[in-house]
């Protein structure tokens, strides 16, 4: 009985659903609030609440784990991890790139999220399959649209839930600890120190 | 009461599980110093990363190591600043999904409070206190007239100490983490440079001062091509540095008759305030055992408990974490949830 929390982010997006026996009954998805820390946990608890939703009979938690806002995806992991971990829940990873995918209607769809000076977090998949055409990567946009000059590109989350449970897009986290976000860039201190 | 506590404001993974303000039960500390000796300071978008790397199997072996089950668990306790703000959102954001599983109160804890609660790890705190806080964040002398009661009678007009002899060691090239080091190199060597006396006001201190005199030393001693001992550097600046924490103490030691001084903070673990306070200051000295000095969850725990005595609530959820914070503030003498 497909039920599932699912948490994202890793945008300026807050995504929280919470989807019951194959129904998504609740959805908060604002944009631009950028209070993600203050807006999370009081949303996951009025999702769960608001349906009366033991986290026993979750089937499993989903988390976006980025690439995105590096201090935003984290709070989406961190609280997703420690969920799974304390309810005794499976956890499940998918890309944000790919929720955002999810959500469009076309054979191929692209998402990208802005990383500044030109350059974005994008990826390209096949819909009907969700294989990575472009896997995410940090990109140059024009590069991207170039590229994939058909493609549709996702640019807000906005999942389609019924999609992603029921075709490959989300995998199973098999070490809950070990779970980090896909930050796809390393940070700038560890590439001045490769480099060197 | 059992307190299931969390600290992750620089770059220590930490939880801990204190009895009843006083016993710790355990204290789990993942270290990243091995890390961040790689760069040669901590880079905070590591620290972060880290944190998430860790945090979940941290709070896993506290409460083992304790032999704690997360029912048995009373209060949930976190360091809500100061502190870098994305290592302290990962803190956070755990301890309130921890909190919220179990269906257990939460409150957020000053980190300068928790440094000087950990002075109360297996004894009672004796009123009023003076209470020294010597870190790389904080130099300052307050004043507490009673648990979760503080008055600030001093603090660093530019830097704090441990800064000064992170910039310090960082001119002498001794690496990461530069204040250990630091004294440890000083231990070997003749405090023969002179050194700058600055005038402070009331129970101030300023580093900066001293902090560039010892930049001008080593320049003009390049220039010269003059060869010198480092140590004899690092014990000159070492000597007066504590001078300056030793003789701004005492004045207030005298002006206002502590019971008892209280030391907290990184510094606090430093060998040389540890062999010489005792022959300057005219009062009974409560010094946090070392593994307490440093970045820890257990002197969280401790605060929180007092805190809790004081303002016995659950905060809300939407609690956020903060780089900077003052904790003298009306609402945190009550133990009431500090929203900015
Ligand atoms: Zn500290």
């Amino acid at each position: 009985m497909k039920t599932y929390l699912a948490i994202d982010t890793a945008t300026d997006t807050l995504f929280v659903s919470l989807t019951v026996s194959g129904t998504e009954v609740f959805l908060y998805a604002e944009t631009g609030t950028r209070d993600h820390a203050v807006k999370l946990m009081p949303t996951i608890i009025k999702a769960l609440s608001d349906h009366s939703l033991d986290p026993k009979h979750l089937e499993g938690i989903i988390v976006g784990v980025g690439p995105g806002s590096y201090t935003g995806v984290r709070m989406g992991v961190v609280v997703a991890k420690m969920l799974a971990s304390e309810w005794h829940v499976p956890l499940f990873e998918v890309s944000t790139l790919a929720l955002m995918a999810s959500g469009c209607n076309d054979d191929v769809c692209g998402a990208m999220i802005d990383a500044r000076n030109d350059y974005v977090f994008g990826a390209v998949y096949n819909v009907a399959t969700a294989d990575p055409v472009v896997p995410p990567s940090y990109i140059e946009k024009t590069d991207l649209l170039e590229r994939f000059p058909q493609a549709t590109f996702k640019e807000t989350l906005m999942p389609n839930m019924d999609r992603l449970l029921n075709t490959a897009w989300v995998k199973a986290v098999a070490d809950i600890d070990a779970l980090t976000p896909n930050y796809v860039r390393r940070t700038k201190a560890e590439k001045d120190r490769h480099d060197s | 009461m059992i307190i299931l506590s969390v600290e992750t404001s620089c770059d220590e993974t930490s939880v801990a599980i204190t009895l009843d303000g006083r016993t710790v039960l355990s204290n789990v500390v993942l270290s990243q110093i091995d890390t961040h000796t790689l760069y040669g300071g901590v880079v905070p978008e590591i620290a972060s990363r880290e944190h998430v790397k860790g945090i979940t199997h941290v709070f896993k072996k506290a409460l083992k190591d304790a032999a704690v089950t997360a029912a048995d668990v009373d209060l949930v306790a976190v360091t809500q600043g100061p502190g870098l703000i994305g290592s302290l959102l990962v803190g956070i954001n755990a301890a309130k999904a921890f909190a919220y599983a179990h269906a257990k109160p939460i409150i957020g804890v000053h980190h300068i409070v928790g440094h000087m609660y950990a002075n109360a790890i297996n004894q009672s705190l004796e009123f009023p206190l003076l209470a020294l806080i010597v870190s790389g964040g904080h130099t300052e002398l307050i004043w507490m007239p009673s648990h979760m009661q503080f008055e600030r009678l001093g603090k660093t007009q530019d830097d704090a100490i441990g800064e000064a002899y992170d910039k310090v060691a960082r001119i002498l090239d001794l690496g990461y983490p530069g204040g250990p080091k630091l004294d440890a190199l000083a231990k070997t060597g003749t405090a023969r440079f002179a050194m700058p006396k600055t005038q402070l006001d009331g129970y101030d201190f300023s580093y900066s001062g001293l902090k560039s005199h010892v930049i001008n030393v080593v320049h003009n001693m390049a220039q010269r091509e003059e060869t010198y001992d480092p140590a004899d550097l690092a014990a000159s600046f070492q000597k007066a540095a504590m001078n300056q924490i030793f003789e701004q103490t005492q004045k207030a030691i005298k002006a206002y008759h502590p019971k008892r001084l209280i030391v907290a903070g990184g510094v606090a673990a430093n060998a040389y305030l540890r062999a010489h306070m005792k022959d300057v200051w005219d009062v009974p000295i409560e010094i946090p055992a070392f593994e307490y000095c440093t970045d820890n969850a257990a002197m969280i725990g401790i605060a929180a408990y007092y805190q809790w005595q004081a303002s016995p609530k659950s905060w809300s959820f939407d609690f956020n974490g903060f780089a900077r914070m003052d904790f003298l503030t009306e609402a945190y003498n009550k133990g009431e949830e500090v929203i900015r």
